[in-house]
């Protein structure tokens, strides 16, 4: 897949996209450390490798956007304008930050599903509201290939679609739901041409490259904003490690995939800097040093906050006995 | 006061709330294209325009979560489904998001979410799925309110403060409601007509109605077999016994003192729902009384009883839910 002749990004937007995907790196490996450490056990579901997704779409959105994560790489969320590091990290440690992560509807942040897929409908009411309000606020939601299966998708595209509504639908593609390959589950391998069947504009681009998905995601959203109606991204990646920490991964040959290392984003993406000469070794080792630094003070800071009795939210909203 | 049938309040309650508040919207199946097919909607596209009023496409999964996520965003929508039954395609968005207002690991705070759909009953369509009554499944659920009305005064009342609460309620409305009611103990055509007043009114949610008095037994029912048990106290009343017949409306949150302070006077409780009887709504009312008044229920005078519908499909036979004569001869049995 070629990266779609667009013009570059400013050099200013080059090097955001790059901290940004360092920060998404190594700030999830260091919750990630802190979490296994309080459990004795590692757990969870981790996503380096798909960063470039979330980041290169959340670069090109407003505060007042509307967005939704795959649960993998929520982590990223931080790069949405109006959410700080802060509250990624306060999210991931059972902290109640000013703007949960999750939830903090005025920055587009409506909540998760634990029954993947049905989050597509609600995003889609949140893309009628900003139209029937006027804001003009767009709605990027992504999910994973295995949710992008569910019936909710389908009828979210479907109403999308009708009413030509401003909302971009994303498949992060790493070609696994759990433990189940693509290959047990698709008859089709590039995911985009179902936005054919729902007459949507739709693109296929690989999601590891993060020149190429900048510009795509650009052009989606710049589209959608100008009233251009909905549209469908596949964003192809792989899932570098197990569907969780500690999952055997029987399902698969032993180092299916590791080839996908030399495709890791944040490596091939530096290397893209060093060829167009935006970054320097100097600067690599200079923002290593800063990203560490903000990302453990950003620690100190969050565990230093008391954790919430969410007991008291719970039951103060109660409507006819406990 | 003009007299007007249940239809007609139900419409002036949404038109009225949409003029008071633009943020007001509703989506459904057919809601523009053919009056939500009972009329429930007429003219609002007329006067409130396409921004306001949304035909879907086939979609329930879609018409709940875009209720939650617009509702989320800034307006106070109303997802309308054709028919109760076809809610239950969108349990996930209606059960565990607006219900259990799950979003992940966090409780959000309000939802001003309306949800409105008809239980056609036994007869309509004819076939379980659109006849059926699912508020025992939406009752389990810790957020949501279930509004059940029966006449055109409460219908208009209720729908008014279901729209106007800034969390979600669920409205189940019976089809049967639409077109008959009780009158002097028969079940009449176009008998649920009502004087319902012009100037504004709301009926809280959470407060049930007496809508007959008497000493020997209380009736405890809601939605449109308040007609039956209506119907069937007039008659018994002819033959001596003074049955009191209290309409639940909601039946979350469920007005346990009404039925508390109506099962002391009279000493006898029967509970009449249409929905199926096995973990049925009736079991709920039974342990909300023993829970609110411990002593009550041993010291009735004769043993608590209910009726709902069979436990089978509701395929076209009326004899399957409760009957103005089936409420009849169970009352004789008790009194
Ligand atoms: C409705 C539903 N079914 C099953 C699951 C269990 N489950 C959790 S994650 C997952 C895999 C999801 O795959 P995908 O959407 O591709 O995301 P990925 O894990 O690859 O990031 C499954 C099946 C679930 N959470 N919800
Ligand atoms: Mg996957």
């Amino acid at each position: 897949m070629e990266a779609p002749s667009l013009e570059l990004p400013s050099k200013e937007v080059l090097l955001k996209l790059y901290r940004d995907l360092l920060t998404a790196r190594r700030g999830e490996a260091e919750i990630f450390a802190i979490q296994s450490k309080a459990t004795g056990r590692g757990s969870g579901h981790r996503g380096p490798g798909e960063e470039a997704i979330p980041i290169a779409i959340l670069n090109n959105l407003t505060e007042t956007d509307c967005f939704h994560p795959n649960f993998r790489t929520y982590f990223c969320h931080f790069a949405k304008p109006g959410f700080t590091l802060k509250d990624a990290i306060a999210q991931s440690l059972g902290r109640r930050s000013e703007h949960p992560l999750i939830f903090t509807p005025e920055l587009g942040a409506m909540g998760s599903s634990g029954t993947l897929g049905e989050a597509s409908v609600r995003y889609v009411g949140a893309a009628v509201a900003n139209v029937i309000q006027k804001t003009g606020d767009v709605t990027v939601f992504i999910q994973g290939d295995g949710a992008s299966n569910r019936a909710p998708t389908h009828e979210a595209m479907v109403v999308a679609a009708a009413w030509q509504l401003p909302i971009i639908f994303v498949i992060q593609n790493n070609k696994y739901g759990m433990g189940t390959s693509w290959r047990k589950s698709y008859n089709i391998e590039d995911l985009s041409v179902r936005g054919a069947g729902y007459g949507m504009p739709h693109e296929r681009v690989d999601g590891n490259d993060m020149l190429a998905m900048y510009l795509v995601a650009k052009k989606h959203i710049d589209r959608c904003r100008a009233g251009g109606g909905p549209s469908l991204i596949c964003a192809d990646t792989w899932r570098l490690r197990a569907h969780y920490e500690g999952d055997a991964q029987i399902y698969r040959p032993k180092g299916e995939g590791q080839d996908w290392q030399k495709y890791d984003p944040l490596p091939r993406y530096e290397k893209q800097l060093r060829e167009l000469g935006v970054l320097s070794q100097e600067d690599v080792g200079r923002l290593e040093a800063e990203v560490t630094e903000e990302i453990n003070t950003t620690i100190k800071e969050v565990e230093s906050m008391t954790v919430p009795s969410s007991f008291e939210d719970f039951t103060a909203s109660a409507i006819d006995g406990l | 006061m003009a007299e007007i049938r249940y239809i007609e309040a139900l419409n002036q309650a949404f038109r009225e709330e949409m003029r008071r508040d633009e943020k007001v919207v509703m989506w459904g199946e057919d809601i523009i294209s053919m009056n939500d097919v009972h009329g429930q909607t007429r003219d609002i596209y007329d006067e409130f325009g396409g921004d306001r009023i949304k035909d879907t496409p086939i979609c329930e999964q879609a018409i709940a979560g875009m209720t939650i996520g617009a509702a989320y965003r800034g307006l106070r929508p109303i997802g309308i489904y054709m028919n109760a039954g076809f809610s239950l395609c969108a349990f996930d968005g209606l059960f565990l998001k607006l219900g259990c207002k799950s979003v992940g690991r966090y409780v959000p705070g309000d939802i001003p979410a309306t949800i409105y759909g008809v239980i056609a009953g036994p007869i309509g369509d004819g076939d379980n799925d659109h006849g059926m009554s699912p508020e025992s499944l939406y009752a389990h659920a810790p957020y949501l309110k279930i509004v059940m009305p029966s006449t055109p005064y409460d219908v208009k009342g209720l729908v008014k403060s279901a729209i106007r609460d800034d969390n979600p309620v669920m409205v189940w409305d019976h089809a049967w409601n639409f077109y008959q009611g009780h009158k002097d103990g028969k079940i009449e055509r176009m008998a649920n007509v009502q004087e319902v007043p012009e100037e504004e009114y709301l009926i809280p949610l959470g407060k049930a109605d007496v809508k007959r008095e008497g000493t020997d037994i209380t009736i405890v029912t809601y939605s449109f077999q308040v007609h039956n048990a209506l119907a069937a106290a007039y008659n018994l009343a002819e033959e001596g016994i003074s049955a009191e017949v209290v309409d639940l409306r909601t039946i979350v949150p469920l007005d346990v003192d009404a039925i508390v302070d109506s099962v002391k006077k009279t000493g006898r409780l029967l509970i009449v729902h249409e929905a199926m009887k096995r973990a049925g709504f009736a079991g709920e009312i039974l342990f909300r009384i023993s829970e609110h008044s411990p002593d009550l229920i041993p010291s009735l005078k004769s043993p608590f009883r209910r009726l709902a519908g069979w436990n089978l499909p509701l395929v076209n036979r009326p004899e399957l839910v409760p009957t103005m004569g089936t409420i009849m001869s169970t009352v004789k049995e008790m009194v």
